[in-house]
Formats: structure tokens, C-alpha cells, sequence
């Protein structure tokens, strides 16, 4: 079985054809997703602004990271889960989007990033409350964490402005697609410009 | 009314910068959302141990501000590229209204129970409550906005 193909199975299973056919349930996951960025996202950038002892500043790391890690991870599987609903619904458009799979890539370095840290930083921060200065290491880890989470929601909204290769695009507006014998769908971003341009601007 | 000139046409004829703003928008909300949430989350007694919501909000305090200039100027960034869709559109004024509320609600009334020392818990717990309804509503009409027309 093709990447493509396999692609295909995927958002054609009953699930994610529903998700994608449906009028609210799309955007209804997808804002979830959003609010939890909102949230627990911005739980994830506090801590590493924590470790780098720019917010936060007088509460111990210990009680940050501890206090914060159950809440953390649900957000982290509810996000997960919404954007897995929102990215196999659409798997077609979106298996060779480089900035879905470049967000792919980025998921992969946060287990990498858990991984390296956790031992160290994560998982007994007590010590980190004891050093005179936080510890190299922590701020490391605060810094690649930083980079990571900022790049992956960049990369997720860049998904719906990725155009595919002219060879396989309809260009037309004006009526040429006849030329054209593949026929591929305009971006999300087209479809939500042609949307929204269609009641108003002209 | 509003501007047309040279930066808003920049805007609208290229996906790249109303994309850059998006992502602005999203980072600046992570922030602002996320540190204002954090207090919610010591309201609620559901935070961190030994602490105070007024502590936490202390030393939050400038990135919930800096997060929000943040989101709200990308947001103008977006809203100027079109404006007249927006305003046409039946989520987006919702939405104004509602954040309009919620910048009034955090800086009074939520930021005032927060700072209590000794808050009455059904006070603390309903105005964090409020507050995370407030935003985590104002993140959804965002997306409906493109969705609907």
C-alpha cells in the first residue's frame, strides 16, 4: 500500500469522513485544539520562562513544574487528540504538505526533547530549587522547549496555506481548467479567502 | 473610515504576511490565555501548592499584558487586511463584544477577587470560572469567524 493510498484509507474511514463532511464538527474540534493552546499551551511556555527566570520568579521551580505537570499532560492529550481528529480527516491534502510534515517532525523532537530532559530536569526538579543559579542543563531544556512549542503551532496554522505544485493545481478563475486534467481542491486558505471575499470585499 | 494604503494591500494580496500575523496571534494568546488561566487554576485550588492566587498573578502579571498587546495588535494586523468581511461576518463582532468583556472582567473584578486574602471560595471559584469561559469562548468565535460567513 502507497503513502497515498493509505492516506486515502485513512480519511475514508467513517470517523473522519463524518469530521470532515460535517458543517460544525470541524470547527468545533478545531477550536478545542485552539483553546487548548491557549490554555496548557501557554502552561508549557510559563515553565520554561520559569527555568529561564523570566516569570514566575519567586516561586520555587519544584512547585511550578510539579504543580503544573498533571494539567500539562491532559491538555497535551486533549490537544493530541483533536489535532489527530483534524489532521487524518484531511489526510489526503495533507501527507505531503511539508508543513504538516514538518510539524510531524517537531512532535517527534518533543519526545526526544522528554526524553533528554526529564531525567535531568523534569522528573526531581528539588535540586534545581537548591542551586545557587538554575543549572545550565534546565535552561537548555527551557530554551529547546521554548522553540519547539513555538514552532509546532506556526507550522500547524502554515499547514492550510501550503499550495501544491502547479502541475496538479486549477488555476483558473477564469475558466481554463479544461488545460488542467488533475484536478486538485484550492488550499484551506484559498477556500476560506474565496469564502469569505464571496459576501463583500468583490 | 478606515485606512487603505499600501500596508493593508501588502496584507491582503500576500498569504505570508496575514500568515505571520496568525502565528503572532496564536503565540501572543498562548501567553495571555495560558498566564491568565494559571491564576484561574489557583482560584479554583486546583494549582500549585503553597501558593496564592495573588502571587501568582504578581508574577504573571507582565506577560498576561505583554501576551494580549501582543494579540491584539496581530488582530488588528488580520482585521485591517479585510475589513469589511469582518465586520459583515456574524461571529466576528460576537467576539469583540466578548473580548471587550473579558479585558474589563480581568483588570476589575477578576484581578480584585484574585488579590484577596481571604476570598469567600464560592466568590473565588465563580470568578474563575467566568473568566475562563470569557476566553476560552473569545479563541473559539476566532475560529468560527473563518468558518462562518
Amino acid at each position: 500500500m502507497t503513502i497515498p493510498e493509505l492516506s486515502h484509507a485513512i480519511q475514508s474511514l467513517g470517523l473522519m469522513t463524518y469530521i470532515r463532511e460535517s458543517g460544525y464538527t470541524y470547527p468545533m474540534i478545531m477550536s478545542t485544539h485552539l483553546a487548548c493552546i491557549g490554555v496548557f499551551g501557554g502552561f508549557i511556555l510559563l515553565t520554561d520562562l520559569r527555568l529561564l527566570g523570566w516569570a514566575l520568579t519567586d516561586i520555587p521551580i519544584s512547585t511550578v513544574i510539579n504543580g503544573l505537570r498533571v494539567w500539562k499532560r491532559v491538555g497535551f492529550c486533549i490537544m493530541f487528540t483533536m489535532g489527530f481528529l483534524l489532521g487524518t480527516s484531511e489526510m489526503d491534502k495533507y501527507y505531503a504538505n511539508p508543513y504538516f510534515q514538518t510539524k510531524m517532525l517537531l512532535l517527534v523532537t518533543v519526545a526526544v526533547h522528554a526524553i533528554v530532559f526529564k531525567p535531568q530536569v523534569y522528573d526531581h526538579p528539588e535540586w534545581l530549587d537548591k542551586a545557587p543559579r538554575t543549572p545550565g542543563v534546565a535552561k537548555v531544556a527551557a530554551i529547546c522547549s521554548l522553540l519547539i512549542w513555538i514552532a509546532i503551532p506556526c507550522m500547524g496554522r502554515m499547514i492550510a496555506y501550503y499550495e501544491p505544485p502547479k502541475a496538479q493545481q486549477v488555476l483558473s478563475t477564469e475558466g481554463d481548467a479544461r488545460n488542467y486534467s488533475v484536478h486538485v481542491s484550492p488550499t484551506e486558505a484559498q477556500e476560506r479567502r474565496l469564502r469569505i471575499s464571496s459576501d463583500g470585499r468583490g | 473610515m478606515l485606512l487603505q494604503n499600501a500596508f493593508t494591500d501588502a496584507l491582503s494580496e500576500s498569504d505570508w504576511a496575514f500568515a505571520l500575523a496568525e502565528c503572532i496571534h496564536i503565540g501572543g494568546f498562548a501567553i495571555g490565555v495560558g498566564s491568565i488561566a494559571l491564576v484561574d487554576l489557583q482560584m479554583l485550588n486546583l494549582g500549585m501548592r503553597h501558593q496564592t492566587a495573588a502571587r501568582i498573578l504578581r508574577y504573571t502579571e507582565l506577560w498576561t499584558v505583554t501576551g494580549l498587546i501582543f494579540v491584539v495588535f496581530s488582530g488588528m494586523v488580520l482585521f485591517s487586511s479585510m475589513p469589511g468581511v469582518y465586520l459583515v461576518n456574524q461571529v466576528f463582532p460576537i467576539k469583540m463584544y466578548v473580548l471587550v468583556a473579558a479585558l474589563i472582567y480581568n483588570f476589575t473584578l477578576h484581578r480584585k477577587v484574585a488579590v484577596m486574602d481571604n476570598p469567600p471560595p464560592l466568590l473565588s471559584k465563580a470568578a474563575a470560572i467566568v473568566s475562563l469561559l470569557l476566553w476560552v469562548s473569545i479563541i473559539f468565535g476566532g475560529i468560527f469567524t473563518g468558518f462562518l460567513e
